[in-house]
């Protein structure tokens, strides 16, 4: 994504202009309820007064997902075969012809179909989600559907934008690429920031053993990451700025409780179209449980002392 | 008395629904209002089964934890850092911005990795 850059727009574009919505990997329906109703599919936009009629909705997914269930077109894609379906319909785009009759599993009719209905948009967004950045392939996937948006602001206006999980990853992105002009995987190990995912990313640094000690802020790798990962967060010393019970904190060695950022604390987050919205405090935090932001503040400064 | 909080910020997921309404009775939550089904259930159970509020720290992992204060559980995190040859500061994807720019300054100063959940 680093290396083509891409087109970004809006939650309230997509909602006002959007006629096209594909959704590539991911399903709304269960793991972001209201995405459709507000932003993307039902919602009655200024020039898309009739919501879901006035919309195309393709899915691109493995599974019949609730949210394939009610597209106009689904790609039942093989899985991890994204980048070969990215790569046909680019191809079709160009005007070259498919000489099979499925590619990545999915009949090359509907296929033109879809390339089809994306070329008569007149304002096309790709959503794309965990199924396209966890198949085989992974950022290169990506770059791939980046280029087929590139190919298709040939024809029409269209955007794409990952469907963001945890309420504030897209914030993270933006502070730490304000502050080392990079967004993840950054090694500050000698004195400046470096960005090279593959070897400065986390789960490559613990199943090669590279780094030991790990703190980990409001996450749960040791429920998500690869056995071999895991086992090395086992292996070494654990600090844990959390505020439930999780698999890591059963694997760490101090575990720092916080209030919960945005129910008893407020802050600034980032939605994942890179709006920034600022979350409110609505009850008070257990008694004597300290904020992320002053716990980070108290151990800035013994680290201070300590250097 | 039922107080309702209007225009709340849902933090559940990358949506940021910004529409909540929740109601507070005697500093507890006991409704909502426009949240989805995820949002409703976790700011009405937001706190978890098992939620902690005290720091806990052990020596070896196979220990149970004691509970300890925040001076020396802060204390001992930072040492932990400072010793550290390559330290790696992960997660930060479900708190503030205000409170990531403190944890990635901590990152620069000690010579870590600083990264988060996504790979995009
Ligand atoms: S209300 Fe539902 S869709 Fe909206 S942010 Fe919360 S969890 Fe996401």
């Amino acid at each position: 994504m680093q290396d083509v850059g891409y087109p970004v727009c809006t939650l309230g574009e997509v909602k006002n202009r959007a006629d096209l919505v594909i959704f590539w990997g991911c399903n709304p329906m269960h793991a972001h309820p209201r995405h459709m109703g507000r932003y993307s599919v039902f919602a009655r936009g200024f020039f898309r007064e009739r919501g879901r009629r006035d919309r195309t909705v393709v899915v691109v997914d493995p599974r019949k997902t609730d949210t394939a269930k009610l597209a106009d077109l689904h790609l039942q894609v093989e899985p991890n075969k994204d980048y070969e379906l990215i790569s046909a319909m680019r191809a079709v785009l160009r005007g070259h012809e498919l000489n099979v009759d499925r590619v990545a599993g999915v009949p090359v009719d509907i296929i033109y179909e879809a390339v089809e209905a994306c070329k008569k948009a007149q304002f096309g967004q790709l959503f794309f989600g965990m199924g396209v950045t966890m198949s085989r392939g992974k950022h290169r996937i990506i770059d791939n559907a980046i280029c087929l948006i590139i190919d298709l602001n040939a024809y029409t206006k269209f955007g794409l934008m990952p469907m963001r999980g945890h309420y504030n990853v897209n914030g993270f992105n933006q502070v730490l690429s304000w502050l080392t002009g990079y967004p993840y995987a950054v090694d500050f190990s000698r004195g400046y920031p470096r960005y090279n995912p593959g070897e400065t990313s986390t789960i490559d640094l613990l199943v090669r053993g590279e780094v030991d000690v790990m703190m980990n802020i409001a996450s749960d790798p040791g429920a998500h990451f690869p056995q071999r990962a895991v086992e090395h967060i086992a292996k070494i010393p654990v600090i844990c700025v959390e505020p439930h019970q999780t698999p890591t904190t059963e694997l760490s060695n101090i575990i720092i409780p916080t209030a919960f950022t945005g129910v008893e604390v407020g802050g600034i987050a980032y939605r994942m179209d890179g709006v920034p919205l600022e979350l409110k405090k609505v009850v008070d935090p257990p008694e004597g449980v300290l904020t992320d932001e002053e716990v980070f503040k108290i151990m800035s400064k013994k680290i201070d002392e300590m250097l | 008395m039922v107080e309702i909080v209007k225009n709340v910020v849902c933090p559940f997921c990358g949506c940021l629904c910004d529409d909540i309404e929740i109601m507070v009775e005697d500093g507890h939550i006991v409704g909502t209002r426009n949240a989805c089904r995820i949002g409703h259930a976790k700011f009405m159970h937001f706190e978890g089964s098992v939620r902690y509020t005290e720091p806990l720290i052990r020596e070896n992992k196979k220990d149970d934890f004691k509970k300890t204060d925040y001076d020396t559980a802060i204390e001992e995190s930072a040492r932990l850092l400072v010793e550290s040859k390559l330290p790696l500061l992960y997660g930060f994807s479900s708190i503030g911005c205000e409170a990531q720019r403190e944890a990635i300054l901590i990152g620069e100063k000690i010579g870590a990795i600083v990264d988060n959940t996504a790979t995009v």
